[in-house]
C-alpha cells in the first residue's frame, strides 16, 4: 500500500489529498472513490493510457481512495498522483510519499497546464515538500519563494527522475522583470483634454479613492478609465503573488508584469459572476480586480442587489463566498471606477445634441446613481464632451504622460507609507476617520472654510471625511505635511453632489 | 353651510358648467338652489344632457355637497366663489371662468403684493431655462410682485422655488384636486408655498385625479390670473402655449424667452416672439416695467468684482466665464493658463459663492 499527495481546490486555497491505491488479483477493474467529480472519475481513462504509452499495463482489481474521504475532490490535476501512485504500487518506481504531485494526463503521457498551480506551490511551501507539476505552469510557480519545485514535461521523464535515473532541474525562482513598466492600453498621453478626470484620475490612484464619472456618450470615460491602470504602482512581488493565485485558480493564463490587473464588468453579470460563488466557490471579477481597477460602465444599469452584494468586499476588501459546499475567501481591494450617462438617453447639459428625456425619465435615472456604492466614492467627476472644434483645439496642446503621472502617484503613496505605516494602513482611502482627522491639523482659517463648505452644501459627516481624505491626498501629491485652502477647495470640487443639474 | 354654497359646490363638479351659465339662470329669476330643486325637466330645459342631470340627481341624493364641504375643512381648504367680493376680477376676462376656487394658504393675494406675472414653461426644460425661470421669480419676489404658475416639474417649479426664496407671493393652480400632491416631488414646495403666505388653487373638486385634458383647461386659470405672462421655454406643443394663446385672447401681454433655435424645445417660445410677443432679454427690465419704483439691480452686477472673498484667479475666470459663456475645465484652464486642479478648487470656491453654476457635465457658465 503507497500514499501519494495530490491536492484539490476549495475556492483559491488548495488542501492536500493522500492518494490511496490498493491492487489485488482478479479482473481488471478500477473503481474510484473518496467524492470524486465527473473530471477526477474520468482520469481512470487518461492514466490507463498513459501508462500504457510507457508499458506499464495494469491488471487486477484496483482501488483508489482520494483522502480525506468526505471533502469533494474537483479537476484534472489529480491525474498525475493517481499515475505515480499506480507506478509505485506496480513497482515501477520506488515509493515517493513526502512530495505534492499536480497535473493532467494526455493519453500519450504528456503533462497539461492545470489551475490552481500558484496555490499548489503555496501548499508545498507550507507542507515542506517537493512540487512536481507540468511544466507549463512551471512560470506561475516561479513567483512562490522557498519551494523546490520541478516542471514535468512528461510521465516518463518523471519516472526517470524519480528512479534517480536522470534527474529533472529544478525550477529557479525568477524575479519579475523589475521596473520595466509595460505599455498599457491606454496612455494618458492619447486622452484630449479632460483636465479635470484626469487630475482626478492621479488623485484616485495616489490614495486610492474610488472614482465616480459622470458624462455623454463618447466623451472618454471608458478610454481614461483603462488609462487609469497605467498611473497605478506597478505589483509588488507579493502582490502579484496574491493577484495570480486568483487567476491561476480560474486557469487563466499567467502573465508577469507588474500591471495591475483592470476588469470591466458589464452590468448584465449576475451576483455570482461579480462577487464569486458558483458549486466550484470560484472568485468573481471583483476578486480578479484585487490590487487593480474594477470598472462598472453604465452603473445605473446594474441592478440594486448587485450593487448591494458589492458594498461589504468594497469596505473590507475581501469577500467571503459561503455556498453548501463550503465556504471560501477571497481578496476583493480594488480601485473602483463607476461611469454613468448624465441621463438615460446621454445627452442631457449638452450643448450641441439636446436631450429627448422626459422630467420624471430624469428623475427616476438620477434617483438610480445614489445608493450604496456611491457612499462608498470618494470622487466625483464630470468628464464633458468635447465639441469637434474644441476637440481641434486640444490636439497640438502638450499633454503629460502616464508615466510621469505615475512618479508623482508612487511619491505620494511614498509619504502615505511612511506616515501610516506604523499603524498599520497604506493609503489614506484606507485610515479611519479618526486617525485621519487627528493627523490633519487644521488651522482657523481652513476650520471656518470647512464649517462654511458644510453649511452651503449640506455635507453629511460621512461627505466631510470623504473630502478630508481628498484633501490629505492632494497634499500628498503636493509633497506637503501642512494643507492649505486651495486644496480644500479643489477637493470640494470633487464632493457628491458636484454635479447639481442632475437635481433638475 | 349656507345652502348657495352647496348649491354652487355641486355645479361647479359639473365640467363644462361656468360661472356666466349661473348668471344667465339668475338673469331669468332662477337662483342656483331653486335651479337644483327644479328637477329634470327644468335642467333639461337649460340644457343638461342625461348624464348631467343623472350625475345631478344622484348627488343630490347623497348629499354630495356636504361631504365636500366637510372634506374640505378637514385639511383647511378653502372656497371663494364667483359672488364673492374677492374673486379675482381677472377671471371675468375668460370666457368661461370658473364657479368657484378651492384654495389653500392666502387668497387672494395680501393687499400690497404688486401685480401677479404668469410664469410658465415646459416641465423638461434646459438647465438655462430652469436659471432664468428661478432668477425671474427670485426678482419678481424680491420686488414684491407674485408669481402664478401651474407648480409642474421644470419652469414652473424653478419660478414658484425663486418667488419663494426671495419672499414673495406665488400661487400654483392645479389641475387636479387642490388636496392631491402632483408631481409627488414637489410636495415640500407646495408645503412651503402654503407656509409662507403663497397658495394653492384648483377649481376642481377635492381628490380630482390628474388628467391630461383638465391641465389646459387649468391654463385658463393661470391666464385669468396674470396681468402678465413670460413664456420661459415651451416645444411647439405645449401647456404653456395654450396658456400664452388664451392669455393673448383675454388681452394679456405675452412675453417670451428666446431660446436657441436648434433647440426643439424653444421651439414654442421663440415662434411667439415670431408672432409678436414681447421678448424677455433683461429680468432687471422687466420687472423695472412693472415696480419701477424698487431700485434696479443689475443682472451682472459689477459689484461682485470687490467681493472680499475671491481670490484674483476666480475673478480671471469668473470673467472668463462671462466672456465665453458654456465652458468646459479644459477651456477654463487654457483659457486662464491655470492646471485643470487650480480650477476645479477656484470653480467649488465660486459656486459656493453663487457666482458661477454648472450648467451640464463638466460645463460652467457665470451665474445670472
Amino acid at each position: 500500500m503507497s500514499a501519494v499527495w495530490g491536492m484539490t481546490l476549495r475556492g483559491a486555497e488548495a488542501l492536500r489529498v493522500e492518494v490511496e491505491v490498493e491492487m489485488t488479483g482478479g479482473l481488471f477493474v478500477m473503481t474510484l472513490v473518496g467524492l470524486p467529480d465527473v473530471a477526477v472519475r474520468e482520469a481512470r481513462e487518461r492514466v490507463r493510457a498513459a501508462l500504457r504509452s510507457l508499458d506499464i499495463p495494469l491488471r487486477g482489481r484496483i482501488a483508489i481512495n482520494l483522502a480525506p474521504a468526505d471533502i469533494p475532490k474537483e479537476g484534472a490535476l489529480l491525474d498525475l498522483p493517481i499515475a505515480v501512485g499506480l507506478a509505485v504500487q506496480g513497482e515501477v518506481i520506488p515509493p515517493c510519499g513526502g512530495a505534492l504531485f499536480l497535473g493532467e494526463l494526455a493519453l500519450d503521457g504528456r503533462l497539461r497546464r492545470v489551475r490552481g498551480a500558484v496555490s499548489g506551490a503555496i501548499l508545498a511551501r507550507d507542507l515542506g515538500v517537493p512540487l512536481y507539476l507540468p511544466r507549463e505552469n512551471a512560470p506561475e510557480v516561479s513567483l512562490v519563494d522557498g519551494v523546490e519545485a520541478y516542471g514535468v514535461p512528461d510521465l516518463a521523464s518523471l519516472f526517470r527522475h524519480l528512479r534517480g535515473e536522470e534527474p529533472l532541474p529544478s525550477l529557479e525562482r525568477s524575479d519579475p522583470p523589475e521596473q520595466i513598466y509595460p505599455v498599457p492600453e491606454v496612455d494618458f498621453q492619447e486622452v484630449k483634454g479632460q483636465g479635470q478626470a484626469k487630475r482626478a484620475m492621479e488623485i484616485a490612484a495616489a490614495g486610492h479613492h474610488n472614482l465616480f464619472m459622470v458624462g455623454a456618450p463618447g466623451s472618454g470615460k471608458s478610454m481614461l478609465a483603462k488609462a487609469l491602470r497605467g498611473i497605478l504602482p506597478p505589483l509588488s512581488r507579493e502582490e502579484l503573488l496574491e493577484v495570480h493565485r486568483i487567476r491561476s485558480t480560474l486557469g487563466l493564463p499567467f502573465d508577469v508584469s507588474p500591471l495591475p490587473p483592470f476588469r470591466c464588468v458589464h452590468h448584465t453579470a449576475t451576483t455570482p459572476a461579480v462577487c464569486g460563488g458558483g458549486s466550484r466557490l470560484q472568485p468573481g471579477e471583483i476578486s480578479l480586480a484585487h490590487r487593480g481597477v474594477l470598472f462598472l460602465d453604465e452603473m445605473p444599469e446594474f441592478r440594486r442587489e448587485l450593487l448591494e452584494a458589492m458594498r461589504q468586499p468594497l469596505e473590507d476588501g475581501c469577500i467571503a463566498v459561503n455556498r453548501a459546499s463550503g465556504s471560501v475567501i477571497y481578496p476583493s481591494r480594488v480601485l473602483l471606477v463607476c461611469a454613468a450617462n448624465p441621463c438615460a438617453c446621454g445627452y442631457y447639459g449638452d450643448p450641441k445634441v439636446s436631450c429627448r428625456c422626459s422630467a420624471t425619465e430624469r428623475r427616476r435615472y438620477a434617483k438610480r446613481l445614489s445608493g450604496p456604492i456611491l457612499d462608498r466614492v470618494d470622487l466625483h467627476v464630470a468628464v464633458p464632451r468635447l465639441t469637434p472644434e474644441e476637440l481641434l483645439s486640444e490636439e497640438d496642446s502638450s499633454r503629460e504622460s502616464s508615466a510621469a503621472i505615475r512618479e508623482r502617484v508612487l511619491a505620494a503613496r511614498e509619504r502615505q507609507r511612511s506616515r501610516w505605516g506604523s499603524f498599520g494602513y497604506s493609503c489614506n482611502a484606507e485610515v479611519p476617520e479618526k486617525l485621519l482627522r487627528k493627523s490633519m491639523q487644521l488651522g482657523p482659517k481652513e476650520k471656518a472654510f470647512l464649517r462654511e463648505a458644510a453649511r452651503k452644501h449640506m455635507l453629511t459627516g460621512r461627505g466631510m471625511t470623504r473630502l478630508l481624505r481628498v484633501v490629505r491626498t492632494i497634499g500628498d501629491l503636493a509633497g506637503r505635511e501642512e494643507l492649505a485652502l486651495p486644496m480644500f477647495a479643489e477637493a470640494l470640487g470633487y464632493r457628491k453632489d458636484g454635479n447639481p443639474w442632475m437635481n433638475a | 353651510m349656507d345652502e348657495r354654497l352647496a348649491s354652487l359646490l355641486l355645479l361647479n363638479a359639473i365640467p363644462s358648467l361656468d360661472a356666466r351659465y349661473i348668471q344667465e339662470l339668475q338673469e331669468d329669476g332662477i337662483s342656483p338652489e331653486e335651479f337644483l330643486a327644479g328637477g329634470e325637466a327644468l335642467w333639461k330645459e337649460r340644457g343638461f344632457t342625461p348624464r348631467a342631470a343623472e350625475f345631478l340627481r344622484e348627488c343630490l341624493t347623497f348629499e354630495w355637497s356636504l361631504m365636500e364641504y366637510e372634506s374640505c375643512s378637514a385639511v383647511g381648504v378653502s372656497v371663494i366663489t364667483f359672488e364673492d367680493p374677492a374673486y379675482p376680477p381677472g377671471l371675468w376676462d375668460l370666457p368661461d371662468p370658473p364657479v368657484l376656487l378651492y384654495y389653500r394658504g392666502t387668497f387672494p393675494p395680501p393687499r400690497e403684493t404688486g401685480e401677479l406675472i404668469g410664469v410658465v414653461g415646459t416641465r423638461r426644460c434646459t438647465v438655462y431655462a430652469r436659471e432664468v425661470a428661478a432668477a425671474l421669480g427670485r426678482t419678481l419676489g424680491e420686488s414684491l410682485c407674485g408669481v402664478v404658475s401651474g407648480g409642474a416639474l421644470g419652469v414652473d417649479g424653478a419660478a414658484h422655488g425663486g418667488c419663494l426664496e426671495a419672499g414673495g407671493y406665488s400661487v400654483a393652480v392645479f389641475g387636479t384636486g387642490v388636496d392631491m400632491v402632483f408631481p409627488l416631488e414637489h410636495k415640500d414646495l407646495f408645503n412651503n408655498l402654503v407656509e409662507k403666505g403663497g397658495a394653492l388653487l384648483s377649481e376642481y373638486p377635492m381628490g380630482t385625479m390628474g388628467k391630461a385634458w383638465r391641465f389646459p383647461r387649468r391654463n385658463r386659470i393661470i391666464a385669468g390670473l396674470s396681468q402678465k405672462i413670460v413664456v420661459v421655454e415651451a416645444p411647439a406643443r405645449s401647456g404653456a402655449i395654450i396658456t400664452a394663446r388664451l392669455g393673448g385672447e383675454i388681452g394679456r401681454e405675452i412675453w417670451a424667452v428666446p431660446g436657441r433655435i436648434d433647440e426643439k424645445v424653444c421651439a414654442g417660445s421663440n415662434a411667439l416672439l415670431a408672432e409678436g410677443g414681447f421678448p424677455l432679454v433683461s429680468i432687471s427690465d422687466f420687472v423695472e416695467l412693472l415696480a419701477p419704483s424698487r431700485e434696479q439691480k443689475l443682472l451682472f452686477s459689477e459689484e461682485s468684482q470687490e467681493n472680499p472673498l475671491l481670490s484674483l484667479e476666480g475673478e480671471k475666470i469668473l470673467s472668463y466665464l462671462r466672456r465665453e459663456g458654456n465652458r468646459t475645465v479644459d477651456n477654463i484652464a487654457q483659457g486662464v493658463t491655470m492646471s485643470a486642479a487650480s480650477v476645479t478648487g477656484e470653480l467649488a470656491l465660486l459656486e459656493s459663492l453663487g457666482m458661477v453654476r454648472s450648467s451640464g457635465p463638466g460645463r460652467w457658465r457665470a451665474a445670472l
